[in-house]
C-alpha cells in the first residue's frame, strides 16, 4: 500500500466501519429525522402547542379510518362525542354520523417559519368542527403530537447548544492547563474537582435557585443552558488536560513556537485538533446528559413553563400513576427522551469503537 | 557586521538537588552572511545553545548569566511579544526530523501559509503563490501538488526541503539548523547541504549549523565552534581549526572522523 493510499483510507475506513454498524447508522437516521421535524415543527404539527380544547381533556388517540363501508377511501376520522360514565369519568366515542377527511396543506393555527415568516398552512389537518389527536390529548385538550414536535425544539437544541458551550470551555481550560502545566494547571484542576465533587443534580438545583423564578420562558431556556454547560465542562477539561500534557512534548509544538506563534494559537491550532477524535465521541456521549438535565428541571417545575412545551414539562403531567393507568399516551415524551438518549449513546459508542484504533495509532508517533 | 552574539551564556538545570551547568559561559559571534558550525560530542550542549537563542529552552532549564544579542538588542531582556516577532521572521529553525516537526494533521502548504499569515501582510492569493515559489526554490519539482500533501505523504528528503522552505518563507536573517541531515542518506545529505549554501548566497542569510559530520562542516562553513561539556574549547576560521587544531579535544575529534 502506498503512503498516499494509506492516508485516504484511514478516514474513509473509519466512515465505512461506522456505517457498517447497522444500528448506529439507523440511529443517525433517526436523529436526523428528529432534528428535521424539530426545525419544521410548525408546519408538521396539525395545531399550535397552545391551542386548547378543554372539553376534550385527555382524549385518546383519534382512530383514522381508511375503509368506508368496506371500500378503500381517503383517510378520514369520525366526529367525537363525550360522555360521563357511572364514576363521572369522561369517555369519548366516535360520532359515526359525521365524517371528516384528513386534508393535506390545511389552513390552521398561525406559526412562524424560522421565526420570521408567518404562515398558517399545516402539512395535514381536519375541519375545525372536530379535533385530530393522532397521539391523544393532554389535560387541557392540547394535541400531544403538536406539543411533542414543538417540545423537541427545546429538548433537542438544549443538548447541542449546551454541549457547544461546555466543550468550548472544557477544551480551552483543559488545553491551557495541559500546555502550561505548573501552578496554572494546579489551580484549574482544583477548580474542576470542585465542580465534579458536587453531585450533578444538587448542583443543578442550587444553580437554578441562583436565578430568579419569575423569568420569561426564553430566559429560563437560556438559564438552563448556562447551568448545564457550567456543570458539564469539568470532566472533559480533565481528560483534555491529560492529553495536552503529552501533546505539548511533541516536536511540532516546539516547531510552532520557533515560528513565532503565540501560546494561544499553539493551543488552539496545533494541540487541540489532536484531541478531536476523542472530543467527537465524548460530545455524542454527553448530549444525553443535557437532554435529561432539562427534562429533570422541567419535570419538577423549575424549567420550561406551561404553555410552552418541552419533553420534560410534558412529563410532569405523567407523575401520577392513576393518570398513566387511564391515559397511557401521556408517556409519549418519555418515549421520545428515551429514544433520543439511546440514539446518542449508540452513536457515541460506535464512534469510540471506530476511532479508538486511530487514537492509538496517533499515540505511536 | 555581527548579527548575533552570545557573551558568557550560562544555562543550568537542577538535578537531584545539585545545579548542573549545561552551558558554561559560552561566547560566540555569528556575522552577517556567514555559516557558523557548532560541533562537539553528544550532550555537549549544542542544541541547548540553539534553543536558548530563540528563548525556547525546555522547562527546568534556566539562564543564569550572560547575554544574547541580535543586532544589538538583548534577546534575553526582550518582551515575549517581541520574541514572537523575531521567531520565524528574523531567525528561524530547521529541525532534525521534519516528520515530527510538521504537524501531521495539516498539509505542508497550510503550515507554510501559517508563517506567512503571521509575519507578512500578503493577501491570500499572494501567499499561495509565495508557497509555490518557496517550494520551487528548495528544489521541489511539483510544488502545487506537494503543497496539498500531508507530511507523511512525502519522502524524508522532500520533507526536509519543505521544512527549509518554511524556514526561509519570511526572508529571515538567520537559520538555526540542528542536525538537519542526520536522518537522511549520504547522497541526500550532500544535496541538502548544497541547498543551504545556495540559499545563503541567494537570500543573503546566515546559518548556525549544528552538526556531527565534520566533512560537511569543513566544506561549507566559514567558522567552526567546538564544544565539549558545555564549554567552547576552540573557535575560529574553518581552515585554521581543521589544519592547526589547538585544543586537544579538537584534535581527537578530527582524528576520529578521519578514520571513518
Ligand atoms: N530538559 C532537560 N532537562 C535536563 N537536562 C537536559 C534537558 N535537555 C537537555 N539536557 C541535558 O543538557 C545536556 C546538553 O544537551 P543538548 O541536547 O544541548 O546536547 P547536544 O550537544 O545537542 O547533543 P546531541 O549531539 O546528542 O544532540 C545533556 O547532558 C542533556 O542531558
Ligand atoms: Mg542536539
Amino acid at each position: 500500500m502506498t503512503k498516499e493510499m494509506k492516508h485516504i483510507s484511514e478516514t474513509q475506513m473509519a466512515f465505512r466501519q461506522f456505517f457498517k454498524k447497522r444500528v448506529a447508522a439507523a440511529c443517525v437516521g433517526t436523529l436526523l429525522l428528529l432534528y428535521f421535524c424539530a426545525i419544521f415543527a410548525g408546519f408538521l404539527s396539525p395545531y399550535s402547542y397552545k391551542t386548547e380544547q378543554r372539553q376534550f381533556s385527555y382524549a385518546p388517540p383519534t382512530a383514522i379510518h381508511f375503509f368506508d363501508e368496506r371500500k378503500l377511501t381517503k383517510p378520514f376520522v369520525y366526529g367525537m362525542k363525550m360522555d360521563y360514565d357511572e364514576v363521572n369519568k369522561r369517555i369519548y366515542q366516535e360520532d359515526r354520523s359525521v365524517k371528516y377527511p384528513i386534508e393535506l396543506f390545511k389552513k390552521g393555527d398561525k406559526y412562524k417559519i424560522f421565526g420570521l415568516i408567518t404562515c398558517d398552512y399545516h402539512f395535514f389537518g381536519v375541519d375545525e368542527s372536530t379535533r385530530l389527536y393522532i397521539l391523544g390529548a393532554d389535560s387541557r385538550g392540547r394535541d400531544l403530537l403538536s406539543r411533542l414536535l414543538y417540545g423537541s425544539r427545546i429538548s433537542l437544541s438544549i443538548g447541542l447548544i449546551g454541549v457547544t458551550i461546555s466543550f468550548t470551555i472544557g477544551l480551552l481550560i483543559g488545553g491551557i492547563a495541559g500546555y502550561y502545566g505548573g501552578a496554572i494547571d494546579n489551580f484549574l484542576m482544583r477548580l474542576c474537582e470542585m465542580f465534579m465533587m458536587v453531585p450533578g443534580f444538587y448542583l443543578l438545583l442550587a444553580l437554578r435557585a441562583a436565578f430568579p423564578d419569575n423569568f420569561s420562558s426564553l430566559q429560563v431556556y437560556l438559564a438552563i443552558i448556562v447551568i448545564l454547560s457550567f456543570i458539564g465542562w469539568a470532566g472533559l477539561a480533565r481528560i483534555i488536560r491529560g492529553m495536552c500534557l503529552s501533546l505539548r512534548e511533541r516536536d511540532y509544538v516546539l516547531a510552532a513556537r520557533s515560528l513565532g506563534l503565540s501560546d494561544f494559537q499553539i493551543i488552539v491550532q496545533h494541540i487541540l485538533p489532536h484531541t478531536l477524535s476523542y472530543s467527537i465521541f465524548a460530545i455524542m456521549l454527553s448530549i444525553p446528559g443535557y437532554i435529561l438535565g432539562e427534562s429533570a428541571l422541567s419535570l419538577i417545575g423549575l424549567g420550561i413553563q406551561d404553555p410552552f412545551a418541552s419533553w420534560g414539562n410534558m412529563l410532569s403531567d405523567a407523575m401520577s400513576i392513576v393518570k398513566i393507568r387511564f391515559y397511557p399516551w401521556i408517556l409519549w415524551p418519555a418515549f421520545m427522551i428515551f429514544l433520543t438518549v439511546i440514539c446518542f449513546n449508540v452513536i457515541g459508542n460506535a464512534l469510540r469503537d471506530v476511532l479508538d484504533p486511530m487514537l492509538k495509532g496517533e499515540g505511536e508517533n | 557586521m555581527s548579527l548575533v552574539r552570545f557573551s558568557g551564556l550560562t544555562v543550568s538545570v537542577m538535578e537531584k538537588g545539585n545545579e548542573k551547568l549545561l552551558l558554561d559561559g559560552i561566547s560566540l559571534e555569528i556575522s552577517e552572511f556567514s555559516i557558523v558550525s557548532l560541533v562537539g560530542g553528544s550532550g555537549s550542549g549544542k542544541t541547548t545553545a540553539g534553543l536558548a537563542l530563540l528563548r525556547l529552552l525546555p522547562v527546568g532549564l534556566t539562564i543564569k548569566r550572560g547575554e544574547i544579542t541580535y543586532k544589538d538588542e538583548n534577546l534575553l531582556k526582550a518582551s515575549s511579544k517581541r520574541i514572537q516577532q523575531i521567531r520565524g521572521k528574523e531567525i528561524s529553525m530547521v529541525f532534525q526530523e521534519p516528520l515530527y516537526a510538521f504537524n501531521p494533521v495539516f498539509s505542508i502548504g497550510s503550515q507554510i501559509n501559517e508563517v506567512l499569515e503571521l509575519h507578512t501582510s500578503y493577501s491570500k492569493e499572494k501567499r499561495k503563490e509565495r508557497i509555490w515559489e518557496l517550494l520551487d526554490m528548495v528544489g521541489i519539482k511539483d510544488p502545487k501538488r506537494v503543497a496539498n500533501n500531508y507530511p507523511h505523504q512525502l519522502s524524508g528528503g522532500m520533507r526536509q526541503r519543505a521544512m527549509i522552505a518554511q524556514a526561509i518563507a519570511t526572508n529571515p536573517k538567520l537559520i538555526i539548523a540542528d542536525e538537519p541531515t542526520s536522518n537522511l542518506d549520504v547522497t541526500l545529505q550532500a544535496k541538502i547541504m548544497k541547498l543551504f549554501v545556495k540559499l545563503k548566497e541567494e537570500l543573503k542569510l546566515s546559518i548556525l549549523l549544528i552538526s556531527h559530520d565534520l566533512g560537511v562542516v569543513e566544506n561549507i562553513s566559514d567558522k567552526v565552534v567546538v564544544m565539549y561539556e558545555g564549554k567552547i574549547v576552540e573557535a575560529g576560521d574553518t581552515a585554521s581549526v581543521f589544519n592547526e587544531p589547538k585544543a586537544e579535544y579538537t584534535q581527537r575529534l578530527l582524528e576520529v572522523s578521519k578514520f571513518k
